[in-house]
């Protein structure tokens, strides 16, 4: 051998020792200090390892022994790869163990499946196998399928990255501990989830929840989303739904909008299925089996907004008149019904076009929760109770303790006529609003002199998830009122005034109220004075009065 | 289609660009990565955390740039990454030899489709009992030790006889594609 075959021989048993792991340090300097010093080592080095990596490729798996190269990278691949997702980690295919000694030759057989990540390349050039290189990708590459949007006091568990919106989110499980992230799929699907919560992004249109509550909107083009969660399955089909996953693995699922698929059952027994429509609930138990649920349309967060520190949970507002009238606050219907003011008595039928005096007592009304009472305001017997907890206001000013119409929610107002003998009676009727022919949504016509009390924490107690942060209105008088006389606006929150206004006589404007609510107030109060002349056209309105109730966090 | 491969299509079907541009550069850029690293569980380590960084960040690479240059890039720090690790930083070759060896790995690679026919045909060509442990040294996940075990020969002789074979293999080759025929 002459000092060139000397070198050759040298490099390429140190390259093959270096494949193999067990090169020293000296060694593979040495094999470096070749590659430097002698040019021609270079070629023979690249198409040394070429031949080596083209061997691994066409003999890792001995194609001949396996049925087709599919079954070789279907069911062993799936099933360690599905192991491996069930794991918290996605741990790369292990290298195979060595097997125990002295396995006789002929052992090299079929049946040795194990999978080399280089030959799963090999395989998917040869064959065009997009399939896997997909696989390959997915499970050892983490890939990620969906866009961390928006968070909101998010705590994430000890051994997770805190991630930030824009963060991009690969399909490894996630533990958010408390708070509220927001999470776009890239198939358009969005989710909000409120910690704790622990899930794990399948792909680009899927997603599993172990606990805790998730809202969903489905775009059409993401049809077909799905949520898995421990015995069943929500595919939603053009939608907004909730999800909620207990510890004890029951779920429920709340659809706000359009339509969902509701699949339920644990392995090994046969699945049951069931369409879901808006306003609809179901429960799934930890036994597959699907129950009745009621709807609860509050109880998700569906919008964050980190700008406004702010969480969504599908009403902003609470309408007064609504409430006054017995509803539940989030629609605007119109009933004729009406308060009294000097007996607190709900009329089915509200009374009004004649004169009617009050005690100025405070009257309690039993019949509707959220209504703590009403009164006639007249100061000038002294500080004026305006709650059944014994708030007084002192600073009403003397009226005649006349009224003319029930506390009303909706806008029709009797005018007055007079009778044969000079007396008033009841004319007709009037459409009333603060603007000239726009009828408002809502209304709480308050006709001088009269007042009203909210009992705020019964709406707390109705919706625990949410805050009520304050109250809006536009108050004045009707348009359309007969004459402009003078009048009186009040708002107070366990007796103390947060808005007032005068109207002084010909002189009525309008005027917007923002009255700021705290968590530990519990009474709101609006009122209506006659400005120190008669009653006569007070056409009082408080025009779009609401609550706006944010998520509690 | 089961439940699983739905899915996977329709990931595929999102991930298109990438999964071409891989699927058609992959080997190009494990010639790199392995003429640096001349390990095979290294290197396969390496090649398998660039093509995550590469998934990761294929949102920057820009559509029409050299794919494999971009992953080169990307590989060359994990591979810093990996000799940062103390163990490790012995397995490795520098970085002047490194670029010593790069017009050679792209020429080579250039060729990799008629290499590899020519090898499956000089495979053949070995003798029976060279075949046999060809294949033994190269099954799935076979070491120098087990073949040793296996054959009861020193580890030190599997090298120099595997070392023997492969230079046998790629003298064949040299021939083949020298000798012009279409392999």
């Amino acid at each position: 051998m002459n000092a060139e075959e000397k070198i050759f021989y040298r490099v390429r048993y140190l390259i093959c020792k270096s494949l193999d792991g067990r090169i020293e340090e000296e060694e593979i300097r040495e094999l470096e200090r070749l590659i430097i010093e002698h040019p021609p080592v270079r070629r023979y080095y690249v198409e040394f390892l070429q031949i080596h990596t083209h061997l691994r490729t066409l003999l890792e798996h001995a194609p001949q022994t396996a049925a087709s190269t599919e079954e070789v990278l279907d069911a062993q691949l799936w099933q360690q790869l599905a192991r491996h997702e069930q794991t918290a980690e996605l741990v790369p295919v292990e290298r195979p163990a060595e097997p125990a000694v002295s396995e006789p030759m002929t052992a090299l057989t079929p049946s040795r499946r194990r999978v080399s990540r280089l030959s799963l390349f090999g395989i998917a050039v040869s064959v065009a196998a997009m399939l896997f290189i997909v696989v390959y990708a997915q499970f050892f590459a983490s890939p990620a399928v969906a866009t961390l949007a928006d968070s909101v006091n998010a705590r994430w568990a000890y051994n997770q990255t805190p991630l930030q919106p824009g963060d991009r989110l690969s399909v490894r499980p996630k533990d958010l501990v408390s708070g509220f992230v927001s999470i776009r799929f890239d198939s358009g699907a969005e989710v909000v989830l409120e910690g704790p919560a622990r899930f794990k992004l399948l792909s680009e249109n899927q997603m599993r929840l172990f606990n805790g509550k998730a809202f969903a909107s489905v775009p059409n083009t993401a049809i077909g989303f799905t949520i898995d969660c421990p015995g069943s399955r929500v595919v939603d089909l053009g939608t907004e739904f909730g999800l909620e996953v207990r510890s004890g693995g029951q779920a429920e699922v709340h659809v706000m909008k359009g339509k969902v698929n509701l699949v339920a059952g644990v392995q090994g027994t046969p699945q049951t299925s069931e369409i879901l429509e808006t306003a609809q609930a179901r429960r799934v138990e930890p036994d597959g089996k699907i129950r009745p649920a009621e709807f609860k349309e509050l109880y998700f967060a569906r919008k964050i907004s980190s700008q406004e520190q702010s969480v969504w949970y599908g009403q902003t507002y609470l309408d007064l008149a609504n409430l006054a009238a017995g509803g539940s606050g989030r629609e605007s219907v119109r009933s004729p019904m009406g308060i009294d003011p000097a007996t607190g008595q709900v009329h089915s039928e509200a009374e009004q076009g004649y004169i009617r005096s009050g005690s100025g007592t405070y009257h309690p009304v039993s019949a509707l929760p959220v209504v703590d009472g009403v009164f006639v305001p007249n100061g000038s017997q002294g500080p004026v109770q305006v709650s059944s907890a014994g708030h007084t206001f002192g600073g009403f000013p003397g009226t005649a303790g006349e009224y003319w119409a029930d506390i009303l929610t909706q806008p029709i107002i009797y005018t007055a006529r007079l009778g044969d003998n000079q007396e008033l009676l009841k004319g007709q009727p009037m459409e009333v609003s603060l603007e000239p022919s726009r009828t408002p949504s809502s209304v709480l016509v308050i006709h001088s002199n009269a007042g009203i009390t909210f009992d705020l924490d019964a709406l707390r107690r109705q919706y625990p998830n949410l805050e009520i942060v304050r109250f809006t209105a536009r108050c004045g008088v009707s348009a359309n009122a007969l004459a402009q006389m003078a009048n009186e606006f009040w708002v107070l929150v366990d007796g103390q005034v947060r808005f007032h206004h005068l109207n002084p006589h010909q002189q009525a404007s309008i005027q917007r109220i923002d009255v700021e609510i705290r968590p530990e107030e519990r009474f709101l109060t609006l009122a209506a004075t006659d400005g120190g002349d008669n009653i006569s056209y007070d056409w009082c309105l408080f025009e779009q009065p609401r609550l706006e109730l944010r998520g509690k966090y | 289609m089961t439940q699983e491969n739905e899915k996977t299509s329709d990931f595929l079907k999102a991930r298109t660009p990438f999964v071409k541009l891989l699927t058609a550069n992959h080997a190009r850029i494990y010639a790199y990565i392995i003429s640096m690293v001349p390990n095979d569980s290294d290197a396969d380590d390496i090649m398998q955390e660039t093509a995550a960084v590469m998934w990761k960040n294929f949102h920057k690479f820009e559509p029409g740039t050299n794919f494999v240059s971009w992953a080169v890039t990307i590989a060359k720090y994990q591979i810093l990454n990996y000799r940062k690790q103390n163990k490790r930083s012995r397995l490795c070759l520098s970085e002047e030899a490194y670029d010593l060896l790069i017009s050679e790995t792209e020429k080579v690679q250039e060729q990799s489709q008629d290499r590899l026919q020519a090898l499956r045909n000089c495979l053949n060509k070995l003798s029976d009992k060279d075949q046999q442990f060809i294949r033994m040294r190269y099954y799935d996940g076979s070491s120098a030790r087990l073949v040793a075990q296996k054959v009861g020969a020193s580890i030190d002789a599997v090298y120099r006889y595997t070392a023997r074979l492969n230079d046998w293999l790629l003298n064949c080759v040299r021939r083949t594609l020298a000798a012009g025929e279409r392999p």
